[in-house]
């Protein structure tokens, strides 16, 4: 159990290539925290440098408040779980299980024994203390009856539980998950991650997790770091994420599918009233956005965000109250009870995610009018950065 | 655009290979047809003959007496064939020999004269002299103008050289003694060697000189012929009346080696003790602190005239023939030219053997300064004589061959190789007592004498049931194969690729079939035969088991062989897998330049064979090499002396010297280790040092055990090559001193192509086998304990 505080956190390879850039991040003792990002975004490299495997290029890391930048990783005590699983494949699930604390025995000498009773009592001890460690760990993830097997002959799930309990088995301050579902197929992956998210409760220790997968983050996390070239582009729960986005890459990464981004301008009536111009359409914007500053400069260059299921299929010829467009369906991907439309407005792609029920008669060509749930809008700058209304 | 190109490369590859398969069979045909069209009809004889300490020079003499000699008979053409050095020689002869086609006329050296004759090789020569001087031939060969002891030496009545018909006209000799260091004695306040000088004054005088510092008296090389010209010159002989009862043990013949024994051992600086092998004998004398050396005769003038003049760094020095001890005496070491028994034209061959041997030719060869003419005109001519080169005393080597006398050796030549082994455990390294060593000798030759081998005659070898049972197991053979592929059901398709396949295999089956699988079950014949290797297979007895017995009940040395290699197997194969698996870590490091580093550990495996061996034998060099150099000052530390590896300290420390050297081929197991390295995941590393693994247990827990199949593989190849330790033994030390560095294969080398005996070679081939297949089958059966496979067993 131990507090993780990284503080301008760097790793710059050759002289240009800055793989993490000046991260700063504190992770509360018990927290489930999961660094996401596209690939090359630097959250692997962070974790490897809390684990040890990276020097740092500058800036400080800290376990349980202290400074671990030249601790080797075995004096760390953290444990790590890879992607791809990392089981010594000479030894045995038991062994591979037991290794860690084999090395951390203190009743090491397989000499001592012969003449030193006690010696030999303590060192006894011990082994049976590794043993029941060990049992206790494979009942937790469910491995009892593969002690004895070599990992060659596990299945894809069942090497992940041993590399799982390999962690789990040291009782680290820290436990590092690094992209440790994305080799299991889709529904493993969903039967673990509640495993996971079962056994962070049950144990309550800090840990750090990496991924790609950011429906994978948004189940899982605590608090999520969402990592872009190295540099964090937000920190916080997955809800604050999801609902008040920092910036459009936070936007558009976070959420499935896509938030559809709309660029165009906005301007303001005679009353004070918000009009937002895209792409051929008009509508106006909240009373909210009154009050946000809209300078000169954006006004001509902004991004209204709207996620697809605020994008509501209504029927064509029904007279709306709120902002609507119209256009016509491109393909319709069926997702059981939602369903994903992709739609052309005047040339320009959106996307519609709406109930399976609410699709009705409609076919791919016909033409639709969608619903803007104007009041669910982000608006982005030119530079990307959100802009919050003063209600926000 | 790339197609084309890909295309038209394919094309070139096979147009150039065509025309080099064109090319390999079209010069030996054209060879053939250009006689044939030149209307060539002359009488082809063949010459073979060595250049070794000759060379380049005895070659073209040679030629250009055969271009004369063609010139004054136009009816004939002689064709020449030079291996090179004697070794190669007696090789390629062997094997010419066997294969029913020797040369028709060729160099025979005396020593090796009745085991040829007895082997029924040569053509008797007397009718053809005595034909001569009836017909009063005008250049023909007046044996009366010869040096009495060269022509004996080509005598042979079956039983004793030097009686009975002569097999080969002497075409040059040598008779032996010391070469010593002007300098020295001049140093030393010596008097020079006089021409009749005794043994008395000669360690007198290498004890003087051993008394300057840094120098030693003199070098006495410990080779059979010079060990009995040194007891002739006290009146005794190893043998009796006969080779069936040595007299080695007789009192004057002990006394006379043990005062050698103790010249060497009891007191130091006066003789070299143990150097002379590794130091090749004759080659110490260069480093101008050696008084005298010797027994050598005139084969060693070439390379001692390039030692130059005193202001050039070298020292001036002389001839003096063999001291005396109760008789004045000496020995002759000659060559003749020899005709094949199985000459097709020996009236032709004869013809060139008497111009070969006559004085003009003759004269020419004693110009090299090489040999003295056979010819005592000749000999006695300016052409041998010449004031103007090294040594002043030319005449001192032909006053001695008029008291000289042969050096006979029976017609199996395991006594020349037994007496000088076993002498060497007393004489060079003084392992053994000298009591203890000559016992040895005669016990080891009496059960060579006794042996199922030796005594038995055997019914001829049943060749024609052997190739009909070879006939119908190699037809059984095939039709299980047939009806094995037969057996699977295969699609038209299949069956179509599968004829291309093995079309496309079968340059490889056929070779195989040709030139490894009949060798093969030949020598498996052969291992249960007695067959010389110099004459044809038709010839061969079926001896049963009687090789084997031999090996097992009376072969000494076989014992001593196994010994010599599993002692250096045990040292090398561990040494060698540490050594390249700690070279392969630190290569596997990701350092600038590590492509460099990987190259020069690599490198010396790209060089191999007899220049490595040679290069090998000056670091063992105990007399300043570089081995000895490196080591002495750190073991002067400890009040230590370096070993003399190939010499008194061979016992211990020869196989080791081997051991160490193949070290320099580590390279090869370092590249297969490397590549094993980089297969091992870099995860479990990481995974293994935040489970709390430092680097020294990482090694242990994740290299090595990751690592084991290739160390499973890397240990059984290098047992496989520790078993067949050859051209650096046989560069090195030839197996000496006395058996101490002869290694498994080099006596069976020595069996087959010294010896004779293909036959026992070929049992010996097979046990080796054997031993390796036992040893690769209990190692592969005990992996399963240690080696981790990552794939699924099947």
């Amino acid at each position: 159990m131990a507090t993780v505080e990284l503080k301008a956190v760097s790793k710059i390879y050759g002289t240009t290539i800055r793989a993490v850039d000046s991260v700063d991040l504190s992770i509360a003792d018990g927290e489930f925290v999961v660094l996401v990002g596209p690939s090359g975004c630097g959250k692997s490299t962070t974790l490897r440098m809390i684990a040890g495997l990276e020097d740092l290029s500058g800036g400080t890391i800290s376990i349980g408040n202290r400074i671990v930048n030249d601790v080797p990783p075995k004096d760390r005590n953290i444990a790590m779980v890879f992607q791809n699983y990392a089981l010594y494949p000479h030894l045995n699930v038991r062994q591979n299980l037991s290794f860690g604390l084999e090395r951390r025995r203190t009743f090491k000498s397989r000499w001592r024994g012969i003449w030193d009773s006690t010696y030999r009592t303590q060192r006894h001890a011990e082994r049976l203390a590794i043993t029941a460690r060990v049992d206790a760990a494979a009942h937790t993830l469910g491995i009892e009856h593969l002690l004895n097997r070599p990992p060659r002959e596990l299945s894809g799930g069942q090497r992940q539980r041993v590399a799982v309990g390999r962690a789990l088995v040291r009782d680290p301050a820290v436990f590092l998950f690094d992209e440790p579902l994305s080799n299991l197929d889709a529904l493993l992956r969903g039967e673990m991650r509640t495993e996971l998210r079962i056994l962070h409760r049950s144990l309550q220790s800090t840990m750090v997790y990496v991924t790609h997968d950011q429906e994978e983050a948004m189940s899982l996390a605590d608090r999520m770091v969402v990592m872009k070239d190295g540099i964090v582009q937000q920190i916080g729960s997955p809800a604050e994420i999801y609902e008040r986005p920092a910036n459009r890459f936070v936007a558009g990464f976070i959420g499935t599918p896509p938030m559809n981004m709309l660029a165009g301008s906005v301007t303001a009536d005679s009353v004070g009233g918000l009009t937002f111009h895209w792409n051929q359409c008009e509508f106006p914007l909240c009373k909210r956005w009154v009050g946000a500053e809209l300078s000169a400069i954006d006004q001509n260059s902004l991004t209204l965000g709207i996620r697809p299921d605020r994008l509501m299929i209504v029927p064509i010829d029904e007279k709306q109250d709120s902002p609507s467009v119209t256009g016509h369906v491109v393909t319709i991907e069926r997702y059981g009870p939602l369903a994903d439309i992709v739609a052309l407005v005047n040339g320009k792609r959106v996307i519609s995610r709406t109930a399976t029920d609410a699709l009705g008669a409609i076919r791919e060509g016909d033409a639709i009018t969608l619903r803007l749930e104007i009041q669910y809008a982000h608006m982005f700058r030119a530079d990307g950065s959100a802009i919050t209304s003063p209600r926000n | 655009m790339f197609q084309t190109s890909a295309r038209l490369i394919r094309i070139l590859l096979a147009v150039m290979a065509t025309l080099f398969v064109i090319w390999a069979f079209v010069t030996v045909a054209v060879r053939e047809t250009r006689r044939f069209w030149k209307n060539d009809n002359r009488t082809e004889i063949v010459v073979m003959h060595w250049s070794g300490e000759g060379g380049q020079e005895e070659d073209q003499i040679v030629e250009d007496a055969l271009r004369q000699f063609e010139h004054e008979n136009p009816t004939l053409r002689v064709r020449r064939i030079n291996p090179g050095d004697a070794g190669s020689f007696y090789t390629k002869l062997q094997t010419m020999m066997a294969s029913g086609d020797p040369p028709d006329v060729f160099y025979v050296g005396s020593e090796r004269l009745p085991a040829f004759v007895s082997l029924g090789l040569l053509a008797p020569l007397d009718d053809f002299l005595k034909r001569d001087s009836l017909l009063n031939v005008k250049d023909r060969i007046i044996l009366e103008d010869f040096y009495p002891a060269t022509v004996k030496a080509f005598q042979f009545d079956g039983i004793q050289s030097g009686e009975g018909a002569i097999y080969g006209i002497p075409k040059d000799f040598t008779t032996v003694g010391f070469y010593w260091n002007k300098d020295l004695f001049a140093r030393a306040g010596l008097a020079p060697p006089s021409q009749n000088w005794t043994w008395d004054e000669f360690i007198a005088d290498a004890r003087a000189i051993g008394k300057l510092p840094d120098c030693t008296g003199a070098e006495f090389v410990t080779w059979p012929a010079m060990i009995r010209a040194y007891l002739m010159t006290e009146g005794v002989d190893v043998k009796g009346s006969s080779f069936d009862e040595p007299t080695i043990s007789n009192p004057e013949v002990f006394n006379a080696l043990d005062r050698l024994r103790s010249w060497r051992h009891d007191e130091s600086h006066t003789l070299t003790s143990g150097k002379s092998q590794i130091a090749s004998g004759s080659s110490v004398f260069l480093t101008g602190k050696i008084g005298l050396a010797g027994p050598f005769g005139r084969w060693v003038v070439p390379s001692y005239r390039k030692i130059g003049p005193v202001n050039q760094g070298g020292f001036d020095w002389d001839f003096a023939p063999l001291p005396r001890g109760k008789v004045e005496s000496n020995i002759v070491l000659t060559v003749s030219w020899s005709i094949s028994n199985q000459s097709k034209h020996p009236q032709e061959a004869w013809s060139l053997v008497r111009f070969l041997s006559g004085e003009p030719t003759q004269r020419a060869l004693a110009r090299l300064g090489l040999a003295i003419p056979t010819i005592r005109s000749a000999a006695q001519s300016e052409s041998f004589n010449d004031p103007n080169q090294l040594p002043e005393n030319d005449a001192g080597f032909l006053t001695a061959a008029d008291h000289a006398r042969i050096v006979d050796w029976p017609t199996n030549p395991q006594f020349e190789a037994l007496l000088g082994s076993r002498l060497d455990q007393a004489l060079k390294t003084g392992d053994l007592p000298l009591t203890q060593a000559i016992s040895n000798f005669e016990h080891d030759w009496r059960v060579e004498s006794q042996s199922p081998l030796r005594s038995d005659s055997f019914p001829a070898m049943p060749w024609t049931t052997l190739g009909w049972i070879a006939l119908i197991a190699s037809l059984a053979g095939f039709a299980v194969w047939i009806a094995l592929l037969r057996r699977g059901n295969l699609t038209a398709h299949q069956r179509v690729e599968e004829r291309a396949g093995y079309f496309l295999a079968s340059p490889w089956i056929v070779g195989f079939a040709l030139f490894m699988a009949f060798p093969i079950v030949m020598s498996l014949a052969l291992a249960f035969a007695r067959w010389k290797g110099v004459s044809p297979l038709s010839s061969a007895e079926f001896a049963g088991t009687a090789n084997f017995q031999q090996l097992f009940q009376f072969d000494q040395r076989f014992r001593t062989s196994l010994f010599v290699t599993a002692y250096y197997a045990i040292l090398a194969v561990p040494a060698g897998q540490i050594l390249a698996l700690l070279a392969a870590l630190l290569m596997n490091a990701r350092v600038r330049g590590i492509y460099l580093f990987r190259a020069a550990w690599y490198l010396p495996s790209v060089l191999a064979g007899v220049g490595v061996a040679v290069l090998w034998r000056w670091i063992f060099d105990s007399d300043g090499g570089l081995m000895n150099a490196a080591l002495q000052p750190l073991l002067t530390l400890f009040g230590l002396t370096a070993p003399e590896w190939f010499g008194q300290d061979a016992a211990i420390w020869g196989a080791p010297a081997f051991a160490l050297m193949s070290l320099w081929f580590v390279g090869g197991t370092m590249i297969v280790f490397l590549a094993g390295l980089q297969q091992i995941p870099i995860e479990l590393y990481e995974a293994a040092s935040i489970d709390g693994s430092g680097r020294l247990r990482q090694f242990w827990s994740i290299t090595l055990p990751m690592l084991s199949p290739i160390i499973l593989f890397n240990a059984i190849m290098a047992i496989i090559a520790s078993f067949q330790v050859f051209t650096q033994a046989f560069v090195m030390t030839g197996g000496e001193p006395g058996d101490l560095t002869r290694f498994y294969v080099l006596y069976l080398y020595n069996q087959g192509f010294e010896f004779y005996e293909m036959g026992y070679a070929s049992a010996m081939a097979w046990i080796l086998l054997l031993v390796v297949l036992v040893l690769t089958v209990i190692i592969l059966r005990t992996s399963n304990r240690w080696v981790h496979t990552e794939g699924q067993k099947s």
